[in-house]
């Protein structure tokens, strides 16, 4: 398996190099591989180009297009700075910002004065920002499982949201993940729910579920955990969803917490039917947070 | 503008419409470019998007799921215009290759016009499809050594 894993990825990377005209390295000799990398080749050879006559022509009907768009940008930008040259015709205008506070500050205060020559002296209502009430006692809204990267199974028959670009006809099962919420702070466990739905008519059998979940750095796509999840075969009637909630303790697989910023939750492929096919998912990004900063920014 | 035109022509098989849709992607975009932003995605991951958007409502319309060919047509060649027997014989190839693509599953077709059209690498293919970059070298492989199977087939019967 590790053998044909090794194989297509290389095959893969032999493609982009006869691309980019580089020297290909077919260390595999079957030939059957080679044969593919000969295909390959012919595939890249038999590509279309667009005509210069089409080229030309969409050049011809865009760039008026374009260049209307840059004046009406420009425009634009004409009349912020209009808006600008007005703002600095008062030569004051630290006065002006002066006066505007001092106003701002006046009401304010009468208004609290007067709040209070009507209420018992001493009450005193310091706001309260709701961002920093957030941000002090978070609550996860979905079942966490141990501190440990370890699934927890729920009930059945969840609905899943709406997937993502390909058709519903075309690719009959969705794999969704969700987590609420999607900002954390360093030392919060991350919880999210995988769900598989089957929107086929006919049962289908997963090869494997709960999947495995990768955990991907954004943007750089760059892989920091992967939590092997030891699922099993599941079978899952027609219309409907199994699911499952997932722990992450914001290790990365040498078990040193990872840095703030944005992650991708990635179901592994999940194969159905005797791997004939792998069911479409739309990965999610949440954040980690300092705690500095406010959830919800 | 010809990864965007290449991967298209994959999936639809016929030069002309495969133009007629890169038109209406450029002028799409150039009517969207305020909504691109640069911290989501690249530019070009952008115009995928809109690329495959635009490829799903043709399919669509034209009540499609990937770009069919009959077999009848497959031997038919333009010859308004007198051509080499080299440039025969490639315009033979491909035309016979796109019967072959129409026989293939909407994700390896999708898979094989990234690949070899639009040029992308496993990664970024993963991402457009949200599979594994495992599971499109896996996918990439098993389908051209299908193309290659059914061009051999034809290559033989001639």
């Amino acid at each position: 398996m590790s053998n044909e894993f090794d194989m297509e990825k290389e095959f893969s990377k032999n493609i982009d190099r006869m691309r980019s005209g580089d020297e290909i390295e077919p260390v595999h000799m079957s030939d059957d591989y080679l044969s593919a990398l000969d295909f390959a080749r012919k595939l890249v050879t038999l590509r279309d180009n667009p005509s210069p006559v089409y080229t030309t022509q969409l050049k011809e009907r865009l760039l008026p297009e374009l260049r209307e768009k840059e004046k009406q940008t420009s425009q634009e930008t004409k009349s912020n700075r209009f808006a600008d040259f007005i703002s600095r015709l008062s030569s004051n205008r630290r006065i002006w910002q002066m006066a505007a506070a001092t106003v701002l500050i006046a009401v304010i205060f009468g208004g609290v004065w007067g709040a209070l020559s009507l209420l018992t002296p001493g009450i005193f209502n310091e706001p309260s920002p709701a961002k920093q009430q957030d941000a002090a006692s978070p609550a996860p809204s979905a079942p966490s499982a141990p501190a440990d990267s370890t699934p927890t199974e729920s009930s059945p028959s969840q609905p899943a949201s709406e997937p993502a670009i390909t058709p519903a006809d075309t690719y009959p099962v969705y794999v969704n993940a969700e987590s609420h919420p999607d900002a954390y702070f360093p030392d919060e466990e991350i919880t999210f729910l995988i769900s598989v739905e089957n929107k086929s008519a006919e049962p289908i059998q997963l090869d494997q579920f709960p999947p495995d979940i990768q955990i991907e750095r954004s943007p750089s796509n760059t892989v920091v955990h992967v939590i092997h999840s030891n699922g099993t075969e599941k079978i899952v009637p027609p219309g409907q969803t199994v699911s499952i909630t997932i722990s992450w303790d914001q290790t990365d697989d040498q078990g040193n917490p990872v840095d703030y910023g944005y992650y991708r939750i990635k179901p592994e492929d999940i194969h159905y039917n005797a791997k004939q096919d792998t069911g479409i998912f739309s990965p999610i990004e949440i954040q980690i947070v300092s705690t500095d900063k406010e959830k919800g920014e | 503008m010809p990864k965007i035109f290449r991967y298209i022509d994959y999936r639809v098989g016929d030069i002309r419409t495969a133009e007629d849709i890169t038109s209406h992607v450029f002028e799409k975009a150039l009517a969207g470019f305020h909504s691109f932003s640069p911290g989501k995605a690249s530019f070009f991951t952008w115009l995928m998007s809109i690329t495959r958007n635009t490829l799903i409502d043709y399919f669509r319309a034209n009540k499609k799921g990937h770009q069919s060919v009959p077999l009848e047509k497959a031997s038919e060649i333009p010859t308004n215009n007198p051509s080499p027997e080299e440039e025969l014989q490639r315009k033979e190839e491909q035309q016979r290759l796109r019967v072959c693509m129409a026989g293939l599953s909407i994700q390896e077709q999708e898979i094989i016009s990234l690949k070899f059209g639009a040029e992308m690498n496993n990664r970024q293919i993963a991402g457009i499809l949200y599979i594994s970059e495992s599971n499109v070298g896996t996918i990439l492989y098993r389908a051209v050594r299908k193309l290659r199977d059914s061009f051999k087939e034809w290559q033989d019967e001639q």
